[in-house]
């Protein structure tokens, strides 16, 4: 059950007593930008102690350790230093601050072709790649043939790589990089690239590769791809930690911030007639409360998927003559709408609360929404629903450990065919 | 400069690999293939061999009675070998920018497959040339061929601690590939190849002196044409600067190949 507030980042049960394979401790990655070649070497002048760079910090102060058998996915836009990261890992590039420790043989998938030769052929490549990596000749021969036959390339393998197709080039790059039988697999961005069929293959081969207690770093745009393949998860956002934990939770909190900025984009152009600004003095009924909470009452903003949702809603009716409508509307983060009523709609009727008081609560039994964020707005009407009078909206923040997708449960049955 | 040696030793086989490729992509497609190696070269020893023996007459030996094509061929051809290793290696870091930034390995390798590649076709050359000395009754003391190893992994060694330290600081300043055959070719010209040591006048007798192939290159011709031993001046000389460039080889690129990747 969640009980804690959005920004609690939980903390991971790691296993202590597994020492680490991977350690990242206060890592920074700064590149220098010159606006010209000419000036890097104007730095190099002795004399002067001109600089003539601006820094970019890729990375900032990053923190973390992966013991064997963890899967650990890294989400964040684009330019938030995730292949930055996964390049220090790998050791391609040299951190600027920190220290990074890393324990056993590494195959990093970084680009589409796993550092191959363009003139060469597939074989000739894989070979190369091989013997990079300290296998012999010999050695490589024995896995040859089950390289080409994973990756399908059974027509290309004596081609020179730089005819291959994008699709061809992950497939041959993921198959000799899964197939030195690394420790550590670091994989960035690629495996959008590949057919249906070959991603398939790809998650098979990386489950196989997780039950065998390797350690695997995934970074990915596919949040579903994290969530499947990984326990735990980074969210970088401009070279730090965003958050932090269970796979689940992060992808979830990256999703609704994600849909959150497309809905004020959207905001910005469209007006939303809720929002229609009335001079409070002028609203006929006005909202004395109006407030979202659980099945006993207690106000809260964080639910889980399941627990009962209940809105209540009390206005002040002052000189209307009439019995207003009240209206409950469920939207997500991103203006998706999910549900909305009146009072009218179910033939139901505000309850009278002593003096000019209405009152009703709306309740949302074992609330099916799925994890997100989303809007309960609350509205007050004139008796026939024509006129908006009163708007209260509430931000409510859905948490769940699940891999289904959409904003509700809806309740199914699995039969015999 | 032991590190060079230990990296050699764990990856020699990628060693052998890269220089494989090497070898067969430069020929790869040509017809003659791997001949054109040797051909070219050969050819070039004609010609110079032309011009200076029989256009400007120049003679070699005490009384000219040295053959000038051996003399020559001595010289030249482990020069070919060492001035194309150096030259190639400056821009090789450069040119293998993809494997450099996704690949991890001892960017050191590729200088040194390079130097190797381009030393290959001495080895056959010389192969050629101690047959043809054969033929021609010159091989005075064939036994003293035997300590040649020594003086190829001499000059190999002196080869690449150059082609580190320009590999490396090319990938900073482009330029330096560009001076590089320049430099080189001046080199070629400051060294007693195409004439004799003695002809030198003595006002440039200082430039000698420090040339280590000058040095490197006498020890060559005592071995295969002299039959004797080198001067052990000349080999000290040559095996401390060849220590020395190599240090700072490995230290220069050592030190610059962490920012390869970030740079390329």
């Amino acid at each position: 059950m969640a009980t804690e507030t959005r920004d609690t980042v939980r903390r991971i049960d790691e296993p202590i007593f597994l020492p680490p394979t991977i350690l990242v401790e206060g890592v920074g990655k700064c590149y220098l930008i010159y606006d010209r070649p000419g000036d890097r070497i104007k730095e190099l002048w002795p004399w002067s102690k001109k600089t003539y760079h601006r820094e970019f910090w890729a990375l900032r102060d990053l923190s973390f350790r992966m013991a064997p058998g963890e899967s650990l996915g890294i989400i964040g836009e684009n330019g938030a230093g995730k292949s930055t990261l996964l390049r220090v890992l790998a050791g391609t590039t040299t951190a600027t601050d920190g220290t990074i420790a890393v324990r056993g043989t590494v195959g990093a998938l970084l680009d589409l072709g796993a550092g191959f030769h363009p003139d060469y052929t597939g074989r000739e490549n894989v070979y190369l790649s091989g013997a990079i990596m300290g296998f012999s000749r010999a050695a490589m021969e024995e896995k040859i043939d089950g390289i080409i036959e994973f990756s399908g390339l059974q027509e290309f393998i004596d081609q020179p790589v730089k005819t291959y197709s994008s699709g061809m080039y992950v497939r041959l790059g993921f198959t000799v990089a899964t197939a030195i039988d690394p420790d550590i697999l670091i994989i960035d961005e690629v495996l959008s690239v590949g057919d249906e069929r070959f991603s398939r293959k790809c998650i098979e081969r990386i489950e196989q590769f997780l039950e065998q207690q390797k350690t695997m770093v995934l970074c990915s745009h596919a949040t579903y791809l994290v969530k499947k393949l990984c326990r735990r998860a980074i969210w970088l956002d401009h070279g730090t930690v965003k958050a932090s934990g269970h796979a689940l939770d992060v992808c979830d909190e990256y999703q609704d911030f994600v849909r959150q900025k497309e809905g004020e984009d959207k905001a910005v152009q469209a007006a939303v007639p809720a929002r229609a600004a009335t001079p409070s003095d002028a609203i006929p009924v006005g909202f004395i409360e109006a407030r979202v909470c659980d099945e006993e009452g207690r106000e809260r903003d964080l639910f889980s998927v399941g627990e009962t949702i209940r809105v209540r809603m009390v206005a002040d009716a002052h000189d209307y003559k009439e019995v207003p409508m009240l209206s409950v509307g469920i939207v997500r983060n991103d203006g998706a709408a999910l549900y909305g009523l009146t009072t009218e709609m179910d033939g139901v009727q505000p309850r009278r609360m002593g003096g000019s008081r209405y009152g009703l609560v709306f309740e949302l039994p074992k609330a099916q929404l799925l994890p997100g964020r989303y809007e309960i707005r609350m509205h007050t009407l004139d008796r026939l629903g024509v006129r908006l009078m009163d708007t209260k909206v509430q931000e409510i923040v859905i948490r769940g450990e699940t891999k289904e997708l959409g904003m509700y449960r809806i309740e199914h049955r699995w039969l015999d065919p | 400069m032991l590190s060079i040696v230990h990296l050699i030793r764990r990856h020699h086989h990628l060693i052998l690999t890269l220089v494989l490729r090497d070898i067969k992509s430069r020929y790869v497609g040509s017809a003659m293939g791997f001949f054109w190696a040797v051909i070219n070269p050969l050819i070039m020893l004609a010609v110079f061999t032309f011009v200076f023996s029989t256009i400007f007459k120049q003679r070699v030996g005490a009384g000219g009675e040295e053959n000038f094509f051996l003399f020559m061929f001595c010289g030249l051809w482990p020069w070919f070998a060492f001035s194309e290793g150096v030259n190639r290696s400056s821009g090789v870091i450069i040119e293998n920018a993809h494997m450099i930034k996704k690949v991890v390995f001892p960017s050191e390798i590729l200088v040194i497959a390079t130097v190797l590649s381009s030393f290959v076709q001495q080895v056959i050359g010389f192969i050629l040339f101690f047959a043809l000395l054969l033929v021609m009754g010159q091989l005075r003391n064939p036994l003293y061929l035997l300590l040649l190893p020594p003086v190829f992994a001499l000059q190999l060694a002196f080869a690449v601690g150059i082609g580190l330290v320009l590999s490396s600081v090319t990938v900073f300043v482009r330029d330096v590939a560009q001076i590089t055959s320049a430099f080189l070719l001046v080199w070629l010209y400051m060294t007693p190849i195409f004439y004799p040591a003695n002809l030198v006048p003595p006002a440039f007798h200082t430039l000698l002196t420090v040339n280590p192939m000058h040095h490197l290159l006498n020890i060559y011709r005592a071995l295969i044409l002299g039959g004797r031993l080198p001067d052990p001046v000349g080999l000290l000389y040559v095996m401390v600067i060849t220590g020395g460039v190599l240090w700072l080889g490995s230290r220069v690129f050592g030190h610059l190949k962490t920012t390869f990747a970030d740079l390329l």
